[in-house]
């Protein structure tokens, strides 16, 4: 069954390996004003510790293939004009983890949503005109200077469903149609507007018996709430970015949004998820600091009615204020492991409750309500490449660490190993651990550690 | 995916593989091909002329079997006339200060009788370039110790804020923090780091590093970086960020020496901006060798993590344009040799490097960027160096 699924994935795979395996130039059409690129991907991973009963996912065992998911994306980009150009990305994948699983694990409606992908994922025009820069169309909108939390970049909602937070943001997030407006007062000064006239759509969350499905025994995949396409549901922004003096960038910034994660609620007809408005007001800032060689950057947010599950209250939604930042500091540094330089990067973030009532509304813990109305976590980043262990190819050792100050954490090791123009080999593990109490961003996955292999052949 | 959706998505597939790829560039300029090879300078006999060659050239022919083939000297560069008048009118007023730093300098060459080796060096950083510049593709090619290829394809845009004479504002874009220069540097090839772009902004004021904004595509962000590092490689390329054009470093970063002015045989009028290479280096029959007058200037960083331990510059006294470099590690061995191919733009009085190879003496690599496509005063304004521009370059 899997053998003849896959059969056309792979296929491409072995065709592209064979005609695109020389060093080359870009594919293009029409004299060059079309130009494509693309990649093939798998990344397969494997379950590392025995499951907790309670937390999801129980029905991969330890050693089972959870993820084992190919790709084919292509990008188009057509120059109409110096001042014109479209772009579009599409992505295909396939998840043969399913499969191997066998396909009587899962809901047929778990199986059609998280198999199969075939999606334009963005699909838009670019137009400049003078200071004034457009863009019209299905895309994504990054805002913010943190990693791996998001405070501002919240216009796009992600989609968890096949590796959770765990991929580039840009795999993960969903495209929106909006309008995109820039235009530099001068050149030290943007004003920005973003308008998604009709659409909301929430986060994906993984179906139940999958094994990131939504922590909690028997919950599973949360219901998607379908919103229709109206005016009502549209959201709208607008950032002002400007540089101080030599070099200190600044940015305020307000999103009006529907919150992308579902909330339960009360109705009349019983229990149901929402995705009550926010107003998201915050700010931004970078600056290097050249005595110390280090890029210093921020950002903060101040949620006006950010909803949350409180089965206290008596329509289960409490809408409160809170307020949440980032530090961060990155600074390349010689150590003494490489002549090249290595590059230090560490964050602290911190949410508050403004207005506790009997919940929390944090980053994602899992206390019970009332149990606090603050958190902080920390992260750490240490990468360096060594360009000249193996002959063409470059060998990037990196670690990831983010670390709940209640005592839960994520780090991930990764090794990549970058060969010729096209291919790509990472080794990565994903450790997860948790609070001795079940608490903590990361403990209701402290048991789904994992360590995987990513292939990735691009081509242009 | 039924079995006739399959059979039609692996015709797509396999029609976009095969689709022609767009063809190598085409060079802009080559008028100085041809003429007849004086002498080659080989294995056989380079102790001959050893005292004539960068170290790093004279390793390159003992060692690796490199030919250099020696044309006559030909001195065809001038600068224009509107930057002979600008030396002529500021001759005496530009000067080296305690922190290395230049200053009074308004335009034209700083230091037309040079008696140190930062003044040599600040000449190359104000020898003509036009008022912007615009590298509008070029290509490097890493040779590994093995003979593999990997291809970096690139594009490279500058802007000077000082000493301009041709466009207004002339002859300093004013701003209040000193800006000296803003370069934009990109990737356009290999997919995975396709559409990186690196804004950086140089400031006159010695103390005060370089500013950095990188759009990076995997984060669709502009995100702020220090450039600080100029030592890192550029890409996984043999070439480090202070390499590009023969040197791209902050010339305040270093404590120059002047070693003197001699005739040398350097790279000089290659035959073409798109030369072959043959096993580990450039085909030796594409390049041309001529015995030219040179500044000869060693350099040593300030930092004392700086990946170089020293760096000898051959400035070519016509152009006072960088011919080549030796570049040696922090246990006082010879690392790398870096030769610009040189050659003259007449209609637009620049040097311009048709080629530009980095050797790896000690790990047998090499790279060579070549395939460039230059463009000079073509009017690049601010508004082009903006991190709005960057943005701009978000999927």
């Amino acid at each position: 069954m899997r053998k003849r699924a896959g059969q056309w994935f792979w296929m491409s795979l072995v065709a592209a390996m064979l005609i695109g395996s020389s060093s080359g130039y870009a594919y293009t059409l029409l004299d060059g004003s079309l130009e494509l690129k693309g990649y093939l991907r798998d990344i397969t991973a494997v379950r590392t510790e025995d499951p907790k009963q309670g937390l999801g996912g129980e029905q991969f065992k330890k050693g089972e293939v959870e993820l084992s998911k190919s790709f084919l994306q292509l990008e188009g980009t057509y120059t109409v004009s110096p001042d014109v150009k479209v772009y579009t990305r599409w992505r295909g994948s396939y998840d043969a983890s399913f499969d191997f699983k066998g396909l009587d694990n899962f809901s047929r409606a778990v199986i059609d949503d998280q198999r199969q992908e075939n999606e334009v994922r963005e699909l838009y025009v670019d137009v400049r005109k003078g200071p004034l820069f457009l863009r019209l169309g299905k895309q994504q909108v990054v805002w913010g200077e943190s990693d791996g939390l998001r405070l501002a970049d919240i216009i796009n909602p992600l989609d968890f469903r096949w590796h959770y937070f765990l991929e580039d943001w840009q795999d993960i997030r969903q495209g929106l149609p909006m309008v995109r407006a820039i235009y530099g007062v001068t050149p030290k000064t943007d004003l920005e507007f973003v308008w998604s006239p009709v659409t909301f759509k929430p986060s994906k969350w993984a179906g139940k018996g999958t094994y990131w499905e939504f922590p909690g025994a028997g919950i599973g995949g949360l219901p998607e709430k379908n919103y229709s396409t109206s005016v009502n549901n549209g959201s709208v922004g607008a950032k002002i970015k400007t540089t101080i003096g030599s070099g200190f960038d600044v940015s305020l910034y307000d999103y009006y949004h529907r919150n992308e994660n579902p909330s339960a609620e009360l109705t009349d007809a019983g229990l149901d998820f929402a995705h009550p408005y926010v107003n998201s007001i915050g700010g931004t800032f970078n600056t290097f600091v050249d005595p110390i060689k280090t890029v210093l950057r921020g950002e903060t947010v101040f949620n006006i009615n950010e909803p949350q599950t409180d089965f206290t209250k008596p329509d289960f939604i409490a809408k409160q204020n809170t307020i949440a930042f980032m530090l961060g500091a990155d600074r390349p540094t010689y150590l003494p492991i490489n002549s090249e330089s290595s590059m230090l990067s560490f964050q602290v973030f911190y949410k508050k409750v403004l207005n506790p009532e009997s919940t929390t509304v944090m980053f994602g813990d899992s206390a019970a309500p009332g149990q606090k109305s603050a958190q902080t976590m920390l992260s750490g980043f240490i990468t360096t490449s060594y360009v000249y262990l193996i002959p063409n190819a470059v060998l990037t050792p990196s670690i990831f660490v983010f670390y709940d100050t209640i005592g839960s954490g994520w780090a991930r090791p990764l090794l990549n190993l970058k060969y010729g123009d096209n291919l790509s080999v990472s080794l990565a593990y994903n450790k997860f651990w948790g609070h001795a109490d079940g608490r903590g961003y990361f403990d209701p996955f402290s048991d789904r550690s994992e360590a995987y292999i990513d292939v990735k052949y691009s081509f242009q | 995916m039924k079995k006739y959706q399959q059979a039609l998505f692996a015709i797509a597939v396999a029609a976009f593989l095969m689709m022609p790829r767009s063809p190598a560039y085409s060079a802009e300029d080559k008028s100085y091909l041809g003429g007849e090879v004086k002498y080659s300078i080989t294995h056989a006999n380079v102790e001959k002329y050893k005292d004539r060659l960068p170290l790093g050239l004279y390793t390159l022919i003992k060692d690796w079997g490199y030919k250099a083939n020696v044309y006559d000297t030909v001195h065809d560069y001038e600068f224009p006339k509107v930057y002979v008048e600008a030396t002529e009118k500021y001759k005496g007023t530009a000067r080296v200060n305690k922190d290395g730093g230049l200053e009074n300098y308004t335009a034209g060459l700083p230091f037309p009788d040079p008696k140190t080796g930062a003044e040599v060096m600040y000449n190359y950083e104000y020898k003509y370039s036009g008022d912007d510049f615009f590298w509008t593709t070029y290509d490097i090619e890493g040779i590994s110790s093995t003979g593999k290829i990997k291809l970096i394809k690139g594009y490279y845009k500058r802007l000077a804020y000082q000493g301009r004479l041709t466009i207004n504002p002339k002859p300093v874009i004013p701003n209040s923090e000193h800006v000296e220069l803003k370069e934009i540097s990109g990737i356009l090839y290999p997919e995975d780091i396709a559409g990186l772009a690196l804004l950086t902004v140089r400031y006159q004021n010695a103390k005060k590093g370089d500013d950095g904004w990188m759009y990076i595509p995997t984060i669709r962000r502009v995100r702020r970086i220090s450039v600080a590092q100029r030592g890192d490689t550029f890409g996984g390329t043999d070439f480090t960020w202070d390499d590009y054009r023969g040197f791209s470093g902050k010339v305040s970063d270093y404590n120059w020496k002047l070693i003197g002015k001699k005739e040398m045989i350097v790279a000089y009028h290659p035959l073409t901006n798109n030369p072959k290479t043959i096993g580990k280096f450039l085909d030796p029959d594409k390049a041309r060798y001529e015995l030219k007058n040179v500044w000869i200037v060693e350099g040593i960083n300030k930092d004392k993590d700086y990946v170089y331990g020293k760096r000898r510059v051959y400035v070519d006294a016509d152009s006072w344009a960088v011919s080549a470099n030796d570049l040696w590690d922090k246990r006082g061995s010879l690392w790398k040799y870096n030769e610009t191919g040189l050659t003259v733009k007449k209609k637009d009085h620049v040097m311009f490097n048709y080629y530009q190879n980095m050797y790896d003496l000690i790990a047998k690599r090499c790279s060579l960027a070549y395939n460039a496509i230059l463009k000079t005063n073509i009017g690049l304004t601010e508004e082009d160096f903006s991190t709005t521009k960057l943005q701009e370059l978000t999927r």
